[in-house]
């Protein structure tokens, strides 16, 4: 990781659900590193709203139970192949790996604290929410947005995973982002 | 939609599938409307309409016939 911060001036990041945590402690933590920021399905902060214990345990199967409890956070409109290649992707983690990964997410990676001391005057910080997301909800992405000054934008019929459920409707969204970013500065 | 229910799961293969293991009767509740459902290997093979004197049964769901109307819109509104 170090390595990569220090040849990344010129880079800009891109961090969904677990990854957009990280796209907010870096914009907190290194912020000169980075030419922007973006966080996909944005949130300072998400509540457990499901019991953590059924994703590993040896009476059930980890596969089926991590993609069983993603697969409400998908918009209804998500083609039939990328949504359950999507899904396919949270069958694959060995035991564990994703309770451990929603233990950050819940729990160490807690943002609310020092969400007020992101500056995006030293890195331009975008978010993007899909609107049939309950996990970072639009108002978790509004509250963010308005306690750093970053440019959120809530995308229609697009849930938690924009980039492999639907990854034509999210380039739609994407591409002027990337569009802004390039015009800021050379 | 009741009276489509057994016809709409049973020809959804994924679900099925997804149900293999599910064996159980349980009561959908519109308004004061009730039904049973007897689901078996994932299939829905009995469906029952009240009024019923002491009905056995799993679980319950129960909603107004609105918010089941809005439910089982082709894109339930958000």
């Amino acid at each position: 990781m170090g390595k990569i911060l220090a040849t990344a001036s010129a880079a800009v990041a891109v961090g969904c659900s677990i990854g957009r945590r990280i796209v907010l402690h870096l914009a907190h933590e290194h912020p000169e590193r980075f030419r922007a920021l973006i966080g996909l399905e944005t949130a300072a902060h998400t509540d457990a709203y499901y019991d953590l214990t059924w994703l590993d345990r040896p009476d059930v199967h980890g596969g089926m139970v991590c993609a069983g409890v993603v697969s409400g956070l998908l918009a209804p409109t998500a083609p039939t192949a990328e949504r359950w290649e999507t899904l396919w992707h949270y069958m694959q983690s060995g035991p564990g790996v994703f309770k451990g990964d929603l233990h950050f997410y819940m729990i160490d990676g807690d943002i609310r604290d020092r969400v007020d001391q992101i500056d995006i005057k030293r890195c331009p910080l975008f978010l993007l929410t899909g609107e049939y997301d309950y996990s970072c909800t639009s108002e978790g992405t509004v509250d963010v947005a308005k306690r750093t000054g970053a440019t959120a934008t809530i995308m229609q019929g697009l849930g938690h995973f924009p980039m492999s459920e639907n990854p034509e409707k999210f380039i739609s969204y994407l591409l002027p982002v990337l569009e802004k970013i390039r015009a800021l500065k050379s | 939609m009741i009276d489509k229910i057994a016809g709409l799961v049973n020809a959804d293969s994924r679900l099925v599938r997804r149900g293999r293991f599910v064996d159980t009767t349980f009561m959908i509740a519109i308004d004061d409307a009730f039904t049973l459902l007897c689901i078996q290997e994932g299939r829905v093979t009995k469906v029952t309409t009240g009024p019923f004197i002491t009905p056995d049964y799993s679980f319950c769901l129960r909603a107004s016939r609105s918010v089941w109307e809005k439910f089982w819109q082709p894109l339930p509104p958000l």
